[in-house]
């Protein structure tokens, strides 16, 4: 049976990116290039891609990148609304996790890879948190927080179970590209073990270790 | 810095202590010390297996500095130089397919107080090299045979020609062809996988790389994701069998252009006609419940090649073949539109496996049928 790791790459799209958009349009673009040109690395990650802003956009549903033509354009506007976000995450993994698994596929640990430069702006978010990262959920996911711009530290270090990135000043497209390097360098170790290996070695960003991490 | 010495065009096995000529070029003594190689460039590849860096050879292009992890013993030179020496020992169109189809060890290097530094192999021909393309990108590099092993569909969309079935056969032919000669050698590679070789789309060749980590019998047993020996416990290490198992695993998903369990099922249909032994041959391969039971690399290269399967009886017996992935027909999620929303996200151009849920009017019919069968007794009872 093969082994696969659903992954979720969490954008924030809200209007603090709009400068940025098409950095971002272009990297996402780069990452389903470098996805779809390595089967092994595609298949073993499947991947879904999650815009959010004032709502939330799944802009690629769960698919093997090499079957996904283009990366859609993302335009940016909006709040920062986590809560939201968290919960369609919650709802994404139950229905993926579930036809993975009808596809006889060994499905690990689900991976949101959580992209922001700037804080919350709903105020309950916290509770869509905590039902998505819930141990007696035995599908929760792990969280891998890339944060930079105007993102707030002590709110990603709620976030993060897996592995907290903080960029250190660069500016917000290059932290956004070393972010998506960073995620894509991690994809592609795993692929080669079956396991999770994270690559802490991200240019413009302070590795930041997880104190509490979730028990597998 | 001296180079070694560069013996060009001498014959092959020379007999008298003096090194044999390497058909790729550049004679090399068996063991050579690091300075000697002249200036090395900048990596190619680092932290990648057991090297730590893969570096050019700058003044002999085509070749490469491979440098181990440190701590290395003193029997990895002893296994290396065996290596090195097997070409040797093979008839001269097994030594031909052995250099052409990999990137065979040319000597060992050698430090002060640590011999096995690392070895110097030939860097993979440039007809392994591909342009390939998808959407706005592209870039020039060499083709893993994970491509093969994709339908010719997925190969035309990076821009590469589809190789249809006499490509996959020629390949997997010399796939089979190179896996004997190691095999005949008494070597055990266990590495077969989609990242440790290359496939030239245009010759239909193949080319193995990493190939200086084989061991005489038995290694440990290199875990890759989806290549797990079902037969070969983990913790144990791999042998010949296991590496039957993995090329044969190999050559199917090649072969069929399909992964996972639709390759087996693909090479159960017997879709070869002219190639009837070879199906025989892979299932053999990959379901006999006696791992010993399973065809050699050569015999998979003689079915390969249109020749028979001379197989002993009774007939290994088989395990069943693994479940077909389910196929789903609910509709997945639909690309999140919200009316409200402030962020649009313009319609993707993916493939769309999904739809849009259709409203459901089972409630509504469900309450007519009530509504109507309360009138109706409403009716009988007043009259």
């Amino acid at each position: 049976m093969s082994v696969c790791l659903p992954t979720y790459v969490v954008i924030d799209a809200s209007s603090s990116m709009k400068p940025h958009e098409a950095v971002l349009n272009a990297t996402l673009s780069r990452l389903h290039y470098n996805l779809a040109m390595n089967p092994r690395v595609s298949e073993f990650a499947r991947i879904c891609v999650i815009a959010f802003s004032t709502d939330v956009h799944v802009v690629i549903p769960m698919s093997d990148m090499e079957q996904v033509p283009a990366m859609p354009e993302v335009i940016c506007g909006g709040r920062t609304e986590y809560g939201k976000t968290f919960d369609r995450v919650r709802q994404c993994i139950e229905q993926d996790v579930h036809e993975l698994r009808s596809q006889h596929l060994s499905v690990l640990r689900p991976t949101v890879f959580f992209l922001t430069d700037g804080g919350p702006t709903d105020a309950q978010w916290q509770n869509s948190f905590r039902t998505l990262v819930d141990r007696d959920w035995p599908r929760h996911p792990h969280v891998i927080a890339y944060g930079f711009g105007g993102a707030k530290r002590n709110v990603l270090e709620q976030v993060a179970t897996k592995a907290l990135f903080i960029a250190d000043g660069s500016d917000t497209e290059s932290a956004l590209s070393s972010a998506i390097s960073g995620l894509l360098n991690t994809l592609i170790a795993s692929s080669q073990t079956g396991t999770m290996l994270i690559d802490t070695d991200v240019k413009g960003f302070e590795y930041v270790p997880v104190a509490q991490e979730y028990v597998d | 810095m001296t180079n070694p010495p560069r013996v060009e065009g001498a014959g092959a096995g020379a007999g008298n202590g003096a090194p044999a000529a390497d058909p790729r070029g550049w004679t090399l003594p068996p063991a050579v010390r690091l300075d000697d190689l002249g200036p090395l460039a900048e990596p190619i590849s680092e932290r990648n297996g057991q090297a730590i860096a893969v570096r050019p050879l700058a003044d002999h292009p085509g070749w490469l500095a491979k440098l181990y992890r440190p701590g290395r013993h003193a029997e990895d030179a002893a296994r290396l130089d065996l290596l090195i020496a097997a070409p040797g020992t093979l008839p001269e169109a097994d030594r031909a397919v052995l250099h052409a189809g990999t990137c065979w060890p040319a000597a060992r290097i050698h430090a002060p107080g640590n011999p096995a530094v690392g070895c110097v192999v030939p860097m993979a021909p440039e007809h392994y090299r591909a342009e390939l393309r998808r959407g706005g990108f592209g870039e020039r590099r060499f083709v893993e045979i994970d491509w093969l092993a994709k339908p010719d569909a997925s190969i035309r969309r990076i821009g590469l020609p589809p190789p249809g079935f006499d490509g996959r056969l020629a390949a997997c032919r010399r796939l089979a062809e190179l896996a004997a000669v190691i095999a005949d050698l008494g070597l055990v590679y266990s590495d077969w996988s989609f990242s440790n070789a290359f496939w030239s789309p245009d010759r239909h060749s193949v080319y193995l790389i990493d190939v200086d980590g084989c061991q005489p019998a038995k290694m440990p047993d290199v875990h890759q994701p989806n290549w797990d020996d079902p037969l070969t416990p983990q913790g144990t290490d791999a042998d010949t069998y296991t590496d039957r198992y993995r090329l044969g695993l190999l050559v199917a998903k090649c072969m069929t252009g399909l992964r996972d369990a639709d390759a087996f099922h693909a090479v159960a249909a017997s879709p070869w006609p002219n190639q009837s032994a070879v199906c025989e041959v892979l299932l053999d391969t990959l379901l006999a419940t006696d791992r010993e039971r399973r065809p050699s690399a050569a015999q998979l290269h003689q079915a390969l090649d249109g020749g028979p399967y001379l197989r002993a009886m009774p007939r290994p017996p088989r395990a069943a073949l693994p479940l077909l992935p389910v196929t789903n027909p609910r509709p997945r999620t639909a690309l999140v539109t919200d009316p409200e929303k402030t962020a649009p996200v313009a319609p993707p151009t993916a493939e769309k496996k999904q739809q849009a849920p259709t409203p459901s009017y089972d409630g509504w019919i469900l309450a007519l049928v009530v509504v109507a069968m309360i009138v109706i007794f409403i009716l009988a009872a007043s009259h």
